[in-house]
């Protein structure tokens, strides 16, 4: 990732309504032969800020995060949602700064976040043994969001996914049994999380699959023994169609993935940027994959990336993440202050490779500078955007982070969609 | 990973008829056993000793597999006691139970860490007496935990960690 410096307010127009075409070779053995297919529309080699009136599109923002927010977020990547209690269009309520995260799958919200009288309305899902469906989501550190499953229908910009299920992350009626969900601390508020919620929207239909339908010890999902007050949690299994879902994969059309478009932003960073999710590949005239090379992932949504010394074969493109994540020898850590961060004397670069398990490849260039200084108020003000953070993990994973999305169109082809040009997902592109 | 139920039950029997006590760092092998509802019920466990990386009997391995399909191996010295941990899979093992007495310390430094800008993130812990790394994303967990000071002698951990 290079990203150079660049006035982010300089607007790039879509190409709408171009035709493009891409030619596709067909045929091996007998005669050759060339097919046209038609693509409704390309989105310019240019990263683009929102624009307005799109019919498949929601505005991004990367700033500081929710106004109740007290610490300091860093390359946290939010939207507005609108949820209604399923077909009531008088029990509605936008939520602001809502996590965009292209590694998790559904919509995870608050109870905190939510007006009481919106709360208060939504119901449960009952799992097969006929009490609450609850939720568990983990996070590497331990920590752990837990919270009962309900319906809303979701709004993202223009688009709604009706009747979806959701997770209400610590309703009171069951956070004291959070303790099934790991070991580690509850996420209750917006302090704990640095926002409203979650929109996962990666690679997957459902945050489970085929295995919670089975299992019942899963991890995922619990239900109470009783009726009445929940007294305590056990596992169960679920249907596919009551798992936390991908609410993209829900929409009548425009249904196949999403691009992630975020501007260049300077090196040294900003105080806020601002993008847009585009919703289908190949859809509309403002989402042609074009010419763009597909990264298609393992099933467990990993590609391979090599440095100069090391091949790191699970990979993963996160806008989750808040840095650029991986092990080098070349990078010192910082200590107190941005521990966890690289701190390396001067800025430093290189290139790696992306690699695909279609063996399609692309070359990505990443710049690494010291977070204590990226991190160290400017002004007083301290920078939300920082697209040259990294810090270290082992040598078998690089995590691109959100500093990978700046100045970029990242496409995500969701698993079990229409394929696009790409192809058939789980992929990536950019 | 899904398994059939015939080979869970057929497994889950074989582990509580084979192991005893209570897990975690510096202590005897886990069970991992939790209670019936949890997701720590072990799906299969098998020793790894026969197939051992386990140079000249320094270690054995005991490898389970959750019901989650996540995989725990636990490195034991040839006295018993556990001083290395790996999991991989979708859903964390609890590592209030593999940790022990050694995780008031993790969460110490998890607690820590989330004060310093970077939430909800991986863990790269690593203190004279308790070396942690839990990495990955939600549904795809990987890590493992060791104690410097239990490692037996001659056993390189670097070689020994996936």
């Amino acid at each position: 990732m290079s990203p150079l410096p660049r006035p982010f307010d300089v607007w790039r127009l879509l190409a709408i309504a171009l035709l493009a075409s891409i030619v596709v070779a067909c045929g091996g053995g007998g005669g050759g032969g060339t097919e046209n297919i038609a693509v409704k529309g390309t989105l310019v080699s240019t990263p683009s800020s929102f624009i307005a009136n799109q019919v498949n599109a929601v505005q991004l923002t990367v700033d500081n995060g929710p106004a109740s927010f007290t610490g300091y977020n860093v390359n946290r990547l939010f939207t507005t949602v609108t949820i209604c209690k399923p077909g009531a269009p008088t029990l509605c309520q936008t939520i602001d700064h809502v996590l965009v995260d292209t590694g998790s799958t559904g919509l995870r919200l608050l109870h905190s976040a939510l007006a009481p009288s919106l709360a208060q309305n939504l119901g449960t899902v009952n799992a097969p043994a006929g009490q609450a469906l609850l939720n568990c989501v983990q996070f590497v550190d331990n920590s752990h969001a837990f919270g009962k499953v309900t319906l809303a229908d979701v709004t993202l910009g223009p688009k709604t996914a009706a009747n979806l299920p959701i997770q209400i992350i610590a309703d009171p009626a069951y956070s004291a049994l959070s303790g099934v969900c790991a070991s580690g601390q509850a996420i209750t508020t917006v302090n704990d999380l640095g926002a409203n919620g979650i929109l996962g929207v990666g690679l997957y239909k459902q945050d489970c699959g085929t295995h919670c339908t089975s299992a019942v010890n899963n991890g995922y999902y619990y239900t109470c023994p009783t009726s009445g007050a929940c007294a305590s949690a056990m596992g169960t299994t679920t249907t596919l169609a009551q798992q936390m879902t991908n609410p993209v994969s829900q929409f009548s059309a425009d249904n196949n993935g999403v691009i992630i478009d975020l501007p260049a932003v300077p090196t040294t960073g900003t105080i806020r940027t601002t993008g847009q999710m585009v919703f289908g590949i190949d859809t509309q005239p403002n989402n042609g994959s074009s010419s763009r090379t597909p990264l298609v992932t393992t099933a467990q949504g990993y590609i391979r990336t090599t440095l100069p010394a090391t091949t790191m074969a699970t990979s993963f493109i996160d806008s989750g993440s808040n840095g650029l994540f991986f092990g080098t020898t070349n990078l010192p850590s910082c200590g107190s202050g941005a521990s966890g961060f690289y701190c390396p004397a001067s800025s430093t670069s290189f290139s790696t490779t992306l690699t695909g398990t279609n063996a399609a490849s692309a070359i990505v260039q990443v710049l690494v500078d010291n977070a204590l200084t990226l991190f160290a108020p400017r002004n007083s003000v301290s920078y939300a955007v920082l697209p040259t953070l990294a810090g270290p993990l082992d040598n078998t994973s690089f995590d691109w982070g959100l500093p990978f999305f700046y100045g970029r169109q990242v496409f995500i082809g969701i698993e079990g969609a229409a394929p696009s040009l790409l192809g058939a997902g789980p992929l990536y592109a950019f | 990973m899904p398994r059939t139920l015939t080979h869970l039950m057929i497994a889950s029997a074989l582990v509580l008829a084979s192991t005893a006590g209570h897990a975690a760092l510096g202590e005897r092998p886990s069970t991992l056993a939790g209670t019936a509802s949890h997701p720590e019920t072990p799906a299969m466990s098998r020793s790894l000793s026969a197939k051992a990386r386990a140079a000249q009997n320094l270690y054995n391995i005991q490898e389970t597999q959750l019901e989650s399909s996540t995989v725990v191996r636990e490195y034991t010295t040839p006295a018993g006691v556990v001083f290395a941990i790996t999991w991989q899979g979708p859903v964390l093992p609890n590592l209030q139970t593999l940790l022990g007495s050694y995780f008031p310390t993790f969460a110490q430094e998890t607690n820590r860490a989330q004060q310093a800008g970077h939430q909800r993130t991986r863990v790269l812990m690593q203190t004279p007496g308790l070396v942690v790394q839990s990495t990955g994303r939600m549904g795809r967990f990987r890590g493992h935990a060791y104690a410097p000071d239990l490692i037996p002698q001659g056993v390189d951990m670097q070689g020994l960690l996936p």
